[in-house]
C-alpha cells in the first residue's frame, strides 16, 4: 500500500471513528493524561494497522478490535509511554473537549469503569449498538455467552441507575 | 435517568475533536521511531553476525596452522573451544530472532486471542528470566572463548608481555571482578521483572477466566 493511500485510509477512519478511540481511551484510562496517552497509542496502532486491513468486517469493528486490543496491551507498559511527544508543548492537548457536554455521559462512563476490564469492552459495544455477532467478531467470545453477561451489565447498571434515583430522594 | 434515557445522552454525545497538528507529530515521531528500531535491530544484527563468523572463521584458521605447524595440540583445544562458542553465539541470536517473529502481533486477532497471546508473550518472558542464568554462563563462556584464543594466539606467536603470569593475573582479577557484578546487577533486574511479570500474567489469567465464565 502506498503511504498517501494508507494516510488517507487512517484520515478518514479517524475523522469518522474518533469516537471509539476516545470511548476506549475514556472507559481504560484512570487519568486524563493516562485517556491522552492511551488515545495516542491507539491511534499509533491504528495507524499501523491500516496496511492489515483486509476488508473482511466494517472499519468500525476493526477500529474497535485494534483500540481494545492496545488498551489491553497499554496496561502493561502503562508509564513508560511519552511517545515522542515529550518535545511538544504540554498545553498541545490532543483531545479537543467539546464546548458543551451532557453531565450525564460522566456518570455513564464513571460506571462502565467500574466494571471487570472484559466488562467494560461489552458494556461499550453494546451501548454502541454492535450485534451479538459483531461483539463476538470482536472479543471472540460466543454469541450466547456475549447474550448472558449483555444481561448481566444491564442487570448492575440498572441496579445503579436506580440507586442513584433512591439517593436523589 | 433510567436506562432509555441512559441510552438517548450516550448516543447523543458529542465526541471529542483531535489537535490534528499533534496527531500528525506523534505519527511523525512514532515513524522515525520505528526506522531507528529497525535500523539498530539490523545493525545489531549484523554485528553479532560479523563478529561471530569472523571469530570463528578466524579460529579455524588457527586450529589449521597449529595442525600444519605441529604445535602444542593445547592451541589446537583452545581454538576448538572457541570456534564452538561463537558458533554456540550466533546460533542463539538466531534462535531467539525466531522465537520473537513468532510471538508478533496480528491487528485482526479478537479481544481474547490477543489475551491468550500476551499470556504466551508472559510466560514466555518468565521462561526466559528463569533462564537467564544461562544467558550469563553464555556471555561469560564468550569471555573464556576469547580469552583461550587470545592466550593461544599470544603463545604461539610468542608475545611475552600478554602472556606473562602478571598478565593473566590481571586479566583473570578483572574477569572475575566484571563477572560477580555483572551476576549481582543481574540477579536483581531478574527480580524485579519477574515481579511485574507475574503481575501482569495474573491480571491476564483473570481476564481470560472472566471472558471464558458464563454469569
Amino acid at each position: 500500500m502506498l503511504e498517501a493511500e494508507r494516510t488517507r485510509v487512517f484520515e478518514s477512519w479517524i475523522d469518522a471513528h474518533k469516537a471509539i478511540l476516545f470511548k476506549v481511551a475514556r472507559v481504560y484510562g484512570a487519568t486524563h493524561s493516562d485517556r491522552e496517552d492511551l488515545f495516542q497509542e491507539i491511534a499509533l496502532q491504528v495507524w499501523h494497522s491500516v496496511e492489515s486491513y483486509r476488508g473482511d468486517c466494517t472499519a468500525s469493528t476493526w477500529i474497535y478490535r485494534v483500540a481494545l486490543n492496545t488498551a489491553l496491551a497499554w496496561r502493561r507498559k502503562e508509564r513508560r509511554h511519552s511517545h515522542g511527544r515529550q518535545d511538544i508543548d504540554a498545553a498541545t492537548a490532543l483531545l479537543i473537549a467539546p464546548s458543551a457536554r451532557d453531565p450525564r455521559l460522566e456518570w455513564i462512563y464513571e460506571r462502565i469503569a467500574e466494571l471487570d476490564e472484559g466488562n467494560r469492552a461489552l458494556a461499550l459495544l453494546m451501548l454502541d449498538g454492535f450485534s451479538y455477532r459483531e461483539m463476538s467478531q470482536i472479543l471472540g467470545l460466543g454469541e450466547s455467552n456475549i447474550g448472558m453477561k449483555i444481561n448481566r451489565i444491564k442487570a448492575t447498571l440498572a441496579a445503579k441507575l436506580a440507586k442513584e434515583v433512591h439517593d436523589e430522594l | 435517568m433510567n436506562f432509555d434515557q441512559m441510552l438517548e445522552a450516550w448516543q447523543a454525545q458529542t465526541p471529542y475533536d483531535v489537535n490534528r497538528d499533534a496527531l500528525r507529530q506523534a505519527l511523525d515521531a512514532e515513524e522515525i521511531r520505528v526506522r531507528r528500531a529497525l535500523r539498530m535491530h539490523r545493525r545489531a544484527l549484523w554485528f553479532m553476525w560479523i563478529v561471530g563468523t569472523g571469530m570463528a572463521v578466524w579460529a579455524g584458521f588457527w586450529i589449521a596452522i597449529t595442525i600444519t605447524n605441529g604445535w602444542p595440540a593445547i592451541y589446537a583445544v583452545a581454538s576448538g573451544v572457541s570456534l564452538v562458542v561463537f558458533a554456540l553465539g550466533v546460533g542463539a541470536i538466531w534462535m531467539g530472532l525466531g522465537r520473537r517473529a513468532e510471538l508478533d502481533r496480528n491487528f485482526g486477532n479478537s479481544l481474547q486471542e490477543e489475551a491468550r497471546r500476551s499470556l504466551a508473550l508472559v510466560d514466555y518472558q518468565l521462561s526466559l528470566a528463569r533462564r537467564a542464568i544461562f544467558s550469563v554462563l553464555g556471555v561469560l563462556c564468550f569471555v573464556v572463548g576469547t580469552a583461550l584464543f587470545s592466550w593461544t594466539v599470544n603463545k604461539s606467536q610468542n608475545i611475552s608481555d600478554v602472556s606473562s603470569g602478571r598478565g593473566w593475573s590481571l586479566f583473570a582479577l578483572v574477569f572475575v571482578a566484571l563477572a560477580i557484578r555483572a551476576l549481582y546487577k543481574g540477579r536483581n533486574e531478574r527480580r524485579m521483572r519477574k515481579l511485574k511479570l507475574e503481575a501482569r500474567q495474573r491480571h491476564l489469567r483473570d481476564l481470560l477466566a472472566a471472558l471464558d465464565a458464563r454469569e
